[in-house]
């Protein structure tokens, strides 16, 4: 019920007469303009213009009676000067101290308050006093001291006080408001403004100018700031004040303006009769993009939601307004080109322009609106400014009572129709009036597609894969790029295997090795880094082909002859399909020559590198790798060269899998006694294991708690969020005896921060909380049954600019879970279960340690899983190192007994061992008394799975053929008594390399188990993960009904009320005293 | 009726003090992430605590007497400020805000609502200052909403609140109310020209409503059986999760109400809002019969024209 007063209460229920009347009155409403007096100074910038904004800022002086701007000019060298604007002059005033202009930094925003003003110099901020009557006599004297305000880094600033503000500048790659109290503290807000896919730099004009679409205001206990993000939209946050108005609290970052294919740019905030103005300019984008730029005068109750109802609009022209309020006028500038009116309804309620107007007949209800005639016939109401559809209006009631007439208002109302009647002698016309809100809600449309997402959270406890899904490949392990020329290469039959090459002099000759798909999943992709390192492995000699067996002809080539040069080649795709090709250049060369070592002809020899280091230039970030080769370029005369492998270090592939199963977590009843009845259990080594959360769907910030219990010493499990994809995300993960935060991009995982943590063994259940707020990350572990430690206490990482983006694709941020069995491991050239040694297949990197785990990591003798079998080992056979990298894959040629007099050089020259031997294509013209034991002790394997000590060699092959010594100047014969009898083949690729060695299986089947070339080898120690439960809410607000009915109301232009909410006001409630809310 | 689905939303403010908290106490069955402690009434209590000079707002949820969760969020800086608390529970789930914060949630194994959810607030420890308190009648939790370009407000507010019967009526200020069953002033009608009261049986009516929604479940109006009888209604409320009961429970005593229409002509009364209480005590001319009835206004018509002031108002019975 309406209150009223106690005479018109009597008016209306005692007497038996009764005489009332109804009046409207209504508002102005809008605002719009389309010309605008010009006052600009030279350097403002033109309508319509791209460039960056021109720093200023607006404020009414009391004392000149007209607004203000302060503007900073940049002149030709990049340096800046401050520059008043006044209303009404043309003339730009240039302040002075002691006859000195006021330096400022030309990219900073300025600030003013009161005849402070605040800006960025010399590498800090300052404020600088003017006298306001000096000012409006256009004295350029007018400044009276100048002194420093904070030390933060240029940005824009906001002064709401004259001695505390708040700055936006860039912090670590993305923007950090703060708050400087009137004590200068600085009270940052613990979360940044981050753009998800670009590191914001403060050396970027583009990125320092765009903090200038940003304002704050202070309004009686509280701070408001706001901030055009990267997306189009408006952020904001609060900044609650504590009693001193220093200290305080502020709240999350909260969406004020939505957008979808659309900006709003912030020009500035105000506060007016409680109510925040934000005046900005809106247009859209991409698909949408068209000239029309929108200067909306944008206004909230709450300082959180604004309304975009359609009478906001208050100009076309394409400048990038200002607005601050003149007493009751409001004066829309840009740089002194300004409109200047009196408010509206909205900004200065009732108190705005209006007119009454007497209503004669009335009639019609809330629910459908009023209809009222008005007396017309002296036509006074049809010209009328402010009677206009979507006119703000009062409609009155007045009751005749005994003390005469008196007024009650019956309804706010919007004129949503006119209509006008003209006859002979007869004027008519008839508002219809509706309801305020109702009007807003039928007429408002909003100028985007929105998306009102709260809170998501799920608690699942693991007993299906229904919210829990692996995201996981079915690629291999990941491990460092390498690939020999095997099989691609045009070979004699495919019985056969690669064989020796020669070309003749100033020849170049291109070997590609397989397509990198042939092997991995999928084709690399380069990422920033400046230089991709190549290494080619092979040898070369001058001189023609040997022609083993047959005697051939004699070899015409110089014997200065040098042999060949080696070259990287890169096959790269980049994002449109197109392939090219990337040769390296000689200015790109890291090792010493950029030949391998000659040795043939002797009088020829040069020292060479093996292998053969190129530096490239990376081609590009986003390309893909497609293969590698080698190119072979000879020099004067014919050359003889076997290319063996190619690694690039620095490059990691998932390969395709060679193991049983590759797909780790699955669902397992757990024994009764146990927390839980069910679980997700993995113990597959070497590839991580990653699930992703069907809820929340999407989390910026995200709080992720899981339940696990690890076994083992090399297994790291926890929450994972803001995940693009499998490859690509932030970890939270707990292993034996430490913690960490990591990134993971390109399904490389980089360390962000890691601490021991004692504490943290084995076989316990502990709860793990991974989170994130705004560039701030957390991680708490706690054992399941204890109470969370304090938030923050254990682990925080701050992202940092060095970091890089904080996502890879802005789109969709998965939570979810990880775990990663992640032994020391390598890879085998073959090991059949019937031997005694695991050869290591080069390149024997690991991909996220950069080094040899086998070289580090395993011990002289322990325990390792192969294809999940166990062998036990008792030596570790370190021949090689990675400066004397180990060699191969060469071609088998001969697997023989050699007796005398193949065993001696020809003519009873040096003894070698003689006996069981194999001959490859790995050639070297060494004397057997100085190199025979060159390669004593290394290991020898075949991808055939078999392995043994290699024992003494002999470099200078030779056989006879009709009773003429033939040299094999294309291989090298190997002699061991360790040599297995097997059927040995030409399609074997032999290595000279490292190993593991007595090798034996730890339960032997009876069958014999052979695991092929580029099968890992694993440190075995029993690990696994447990996941018992995962739950997981993004960092959203809760939507209720009634949360959401009030924001879509202000949106809307209206407000929502909720009379059936229990409200009370409170008071002191004792120790067993009680609020029942009900 | 209890389910498993539901929501209650609080809000209350206090400047804290070192050691006391304020618990929020319901009477809602919760079991803990794990089931690992006996299910008990669920209480979330919120007080500040320092560690090492800097300030927490502490959370603590209990089942029963058990705590079985408690974290605490910084709040930034040494503050001494009022603390603007928002709870949030629904279905399995419970939210805590400070500030405008989100700094507090915890998911239960499973959660029981009665269908009467009892809430209150207390101090332990001592003696708080408790201000702006409120209890939201509309505490449905809604995910998201979406709304297109070409959606005026009224379609989104339609998204909003679904298939919830919620009355929605313009406010005399801009303002739009919102409620499902909350009632404003009695009035005493007076210079009644014309009363009218139809008694009708109308399609919602049901004494025994059967809930499709997420779930199924019932919904009782004994006061429809005890006056009319056994009617068996479906309600198909497809859409919701959470407050299908309650919505159902909405449509059947309204649909009672509205058995009785009234509408009446009287003098123009300026004073009156719909969802006032208009109460009815006439003798009607010649038989003197006297008129006693009491209800709640729905629609309002005035008209004021050529020295004729006359409210008609139409409602349904208050019962």
């Amino acid at each position: 019920m309406r209150q009223t007063t106690q005479t018109l209460e009597n008016a209306i229920t005692i007497p038996e007469s009764f005489r009332a009347t109804a009046k409207l009155t209504a508002y102005k409403s809008r605002i719009y303009f389309d010309t605008y007096i010009n006052n600009a100074p030279v350097f403002a910038l033109a309508e319509g213009s791209t460039a960056y904004p021109t720093p200023e800022a607006i404020i009414y002086d009391e004392t000149i009676g007209k607004f203000v701007t302060i503007a900073i000019e940049e002149d030709d060298y990049g340096d800046g000067q401050l520059a008043f604007l006044i209303e009404g002059s043309s003339n730009p005033i240039y302040p002075t101290l002691e006859g000195n202009s006021i330096a400022a930094d030309p990219r900073c925003r300025p600030g003013i308050f009161g005849n402070r003003i605040f800006y960025y110099d010399n590498n800090e901020w300052k404020v600088a006093i003017y006298d306001s009557v000096l000012l409006g006599a256009e004295n350029p004297a007018c400044i009276n001291s100048v002194g420093s305000f904070s030390s933060l880094p240029t940005g824009a600033i906001y002064p709401i006080g004259i001695n505390e503000a708040v700055l936006f500048y860039i912090d670590e790659g993305s923007v950090r408001p703060v708050f400087i109290a009137s004590d200068a503290t600085e009270h940052k807000h613990p979360g940044r403004l981050i753009n998800p896919i670009v590191v914001l730099s403060e050396v970027n004009d583009a990125d320092v100018y765009a903090l200038h679409y940003s304002g704050a205001v202070k309004t009686g206990a509280a701070i408001y700031i706001y901030f055009t993000a990267h997306d189009g939209s408006v952020k904001t946050a609060k900044y609650k004040l504590a009693t001193n108005e220093i200290d305080g609290s502020w709240s999350d970052y909260l969406v004020a303006v939505p957008e979808d294919l659309s900006i709003f740019e912030i020009g500035n905030v105000f506060v007016h009769n409680d109510h925040f103005f934000m005046c900005g300019k809106f247009y859209r984008k991409e698909d949408f993009e068209s000239n029309t730029k929108y200067t909306l005068l944008l206004w909230s109750d709450d300082g959180k939601t604004f309304s975009i109802d359609r009478r906001t609009l208050v100009s076309l022209v394409d400048l990038r307004f200002l607005a601050a309020m003149c007493g009751d006028e409001i004066a829309f500038s840009a740089s002194n080109r300004y409109n200047k009116e009196i408010g509206t309804y909205r900004i200065l309620g009732e108190a705005a322009p209006s007119v009454n107007i007497t209503l004669d007949n009335t009639s019609g209800s809330a629910s459908a609106g009023w209809t009222a005639k008005v007396k017309a016939s002296n036509e006074l109401y049809l010209d009328n400014e402010f009677l206009d559809t979507g006119t703000f209006s009062k409609l009155e009631i007045g009751v005749y009572t005994a003390s005469g007439l008196e007024w009650i208002k019956y309804h706010d109302v919007v004129i949503a129709r006119i209509t006008k009647s003209f006859e002979d002698g007869i004027r008519g016309y008839e508002l219809f009036l509706m309801p305020d809100a109702l009007w807003h809600i039928s007429v408002m449309t909003h100028p985007f597609y929105m998306e009102v997402q709260g809170k998501q959270a799920i608690l699942d406890k693991v007993k299906d894969f229904s919210n829990l899904y692996s995201v996981s490949s079915d690629a291999g392990p990941s491990w460092t790029l390498s690939c020999d020329f095997w099989s691609k290469e045009a070979v004699p039959s495919s019985l056969y295997g690669l064989e020796y090459k020669c070309h003749a002099g100033n020849t170049t000759t291109d070997h590609w090795c397989n397509d990198i798909k042939d092997f991995c999943q999928d084709y690399p992709v380069l990422d920033d880094s400046a230089t991709i390192e190549v290494r080619i492995y092979g040898w070369s000699r001058a001189g023609i082909e040997s022609g083993t067996p047959e005697s051939g002809p004699p070899d015409p080539t110089p014997t200065n002859s040098p042999n060949d040069d080696f070259y990287a080649l890169l096959l790269v795709e980049d994002e449109d399909g197109e392939q090219s090709t990337i040769v390296s250049l000689i200015g790109e060369l890291s090792s010493a020559h950029s030949n391998p070592p000659q040795t043939y002809f002797p009088e020829g020899a040069r020292e060479g590198s093996y292998p053969v280091t190129y530096l490239m230039a990376n081609p590009g970030a986003g390309k893909r790798v497609i293969k590698v080769g080698a190119r072979i370029v000879s020099g004067s005369g014919n050359t003889v060269y076997y290319p063996e492998r190619v690694e690039l270090p620095g490059i990691a592939v998932e390969l395709i899998p060679i193991e049983a199963s590759t797909t780790g977590f699955e669902i397992v009843d757990l024994p009764l006694g146990t927390l839980h009845q069910t679980a997700i259990t993995n113990t597959i080594k070497g590839i991580p294991q990653i699930l992703f959360s069907q809820r929340p769907f999407s989390a910026w910030n995200f709080d992720c708690d899981m339940r696990v219990q690890f076994k083992g010493e090399y297994t790291s499990v926890g929450p994972l969020g803001l995940g693009s994809n499998k490859d690509n995300f932030i970890l939270g993960y707990i292993s034996k005896g430490k913690m960490g935060i990591a990134k993971i991009r390109g399904g490389q995982k980089t360390i962000l921060l890691e601490q021991a943590n004692g504490g943290i063994a084995a076989g316990i259940d502990y709860d793990v909380r991974f989170w994130h707020r705004d560039g701030l990350f957390g991680l708490e572990v706690k054992k399941f049954n204890e109470v969370w430690p304090t938030r923050g206490s254990q682990l925080t990482y701050s992202w940092q600019e060095a970091d890089g983006t904080i996502l890879a694709v802005d789109d969709i941020f998965h939570v979810g879970a990880y775990g990663f069995i992640d032994p020391p491991r390598f890879r085998t050239t073959g090991f059949r279960s019937s031997q005694s040694i695991v050869p290591v297949l080069p390149l024997d990197m690991d991909d996220t340690s950069l080094d040899s785990d086998f070289g580090t990591d395993f011990p002289t003798s322990g325990t390792i899983d192969i294809d999940g079998i166990k062998y036990s080992y008792s030596g570790k056979n370190m021949f090689f190192s990675a400066s004397n990298p180990p060699l191969g894959p060469f071609q088998l040629r001969n697997y023989s007994d050699w007796q005398s007099p193949f065993c001696s050089d020809p003519g009873h020259g040096y003894a070698y061992q003689g006996g069981m031997a194999i001959e490859i294509y790995l050639f070297k013209w060494l004397d057997g008394e100085t190199h025979s034991d060159d390669l004593a002790g290394a290991i020898v394997a075949t991808n055939a799975g078999m392995a043994w000590t290699n024992q003494n060699t002999q470099w200078k092959a030779w056989i006879t053929t009709v009773g003429q010594v033939v040299w094999a100047r294309e291989r090298s014969r190997h002699y061991s008594a360790y040599i297995p009898d097997y059927h040995a083949s030409c399609s074997e690729k032999v290595y000279i390399t490292n190993g593991l060695t007595g090798v034996a299986a730890i339960e032997a089947s009876g069958e014999e188990v052979i695991h092929s070339e580029g099968t890992f080898v694993y440190i075995h120690s029993e690990d696994e993960i447990i996941i018992d439960g995962f739950y997981a809410a993004s960092g959203d607000h809760d939507n209720s009904i009634s949360s959401l009915l009030d924001k879509f109301c202000r949106v809307a232009g209206t407000m929502a009320t909720l009379p059936g909410d229990f409200r009370s006001a409170g008071g002191t409630i004792d120790s067993g005293g009680e609020v029942v809310l009900q | 009726m209890s389910a498993e689905h539901g929501g209650l939303e609080v809000f209350f403010s206090f400047i804290p003090v070192i050691g006391r908290a304020v618990l929020l106490t319901t009477n809602i069955q919760v079991l803990d992430a794990y089931a690992t402690i006996a299910a008990g009434d669920l209480k979330v209590s919120v007080q500040m605590e320092t560690i090492d000079a800097t300030q927490y707002v502490l959370f603590k949820t209990y089942a029963g007497n058990s705590l079985i969760d408690q974290s605490n969020f910084q709040l930034g800086y040494n503050v001494n400020l009022e603390l603007d608390i928002r709870i949030f529970i629904y279905d399995q789930y419970v939210s805590g805000y400070c500030n405008d914060r989100c700094v507090y949630d915890y998911a239960f194994s499973s959660a029981v609502y009665p269908s009467a959810i009892l809430a209150s607030l207390s101090v332990t420890n001592g003696v708080l200052v408790l201000s702006n308190i409120s209890r939201k009648e509309l505490d449905d939790q809604r995910e998201a909403v979406f709304v297109d370009y070409e959606a005026n407000t009224e379609s989104a507010i339609q998204s909003i609140i679904q298939q919830r019967p919620i009355e929605m009526n313009a406010g005399v200020n801009r303002e739009l109310e919102f409620t499902y069953s909350s009632t404003k002033d009695s009035v005493t009608a007076h210079h009644v020209k014309r009363y009218e009261n139809v008694l009708e049986d109308n399609l919602q009516l049901s004494s025994d409503g059967i809930v499709y929604y997420e779930d199924v479940g019932i919904a009782i109006n004994e006061d429809t059986a005890e006056q009319v009888g056994l009617i068996t209604r479906m309600y198909r409320l497809s859409e919701l999760s959470s407050g299908a009961i309650s919505a159902a429970e909405k449509y059947q005593r309204t649909a009672l109400q509205k058995r009785n229409a009234v509408s009446l002509d009287m003098r123009l009364d300026p004073r009156l809002e719909v969802r006032d209480i208009l109460d009815i005590n006439l003798i009607a001319a010649g038989t003197q019969r006297n008129i006693v009835d009491n209800i709640i206004v729905e629609e309002i018509q005035i008209r004021l024209e050529d020295g004729n002031y006359r409210t008609s108002l139409s409602g349904r019975k208050n019962q």
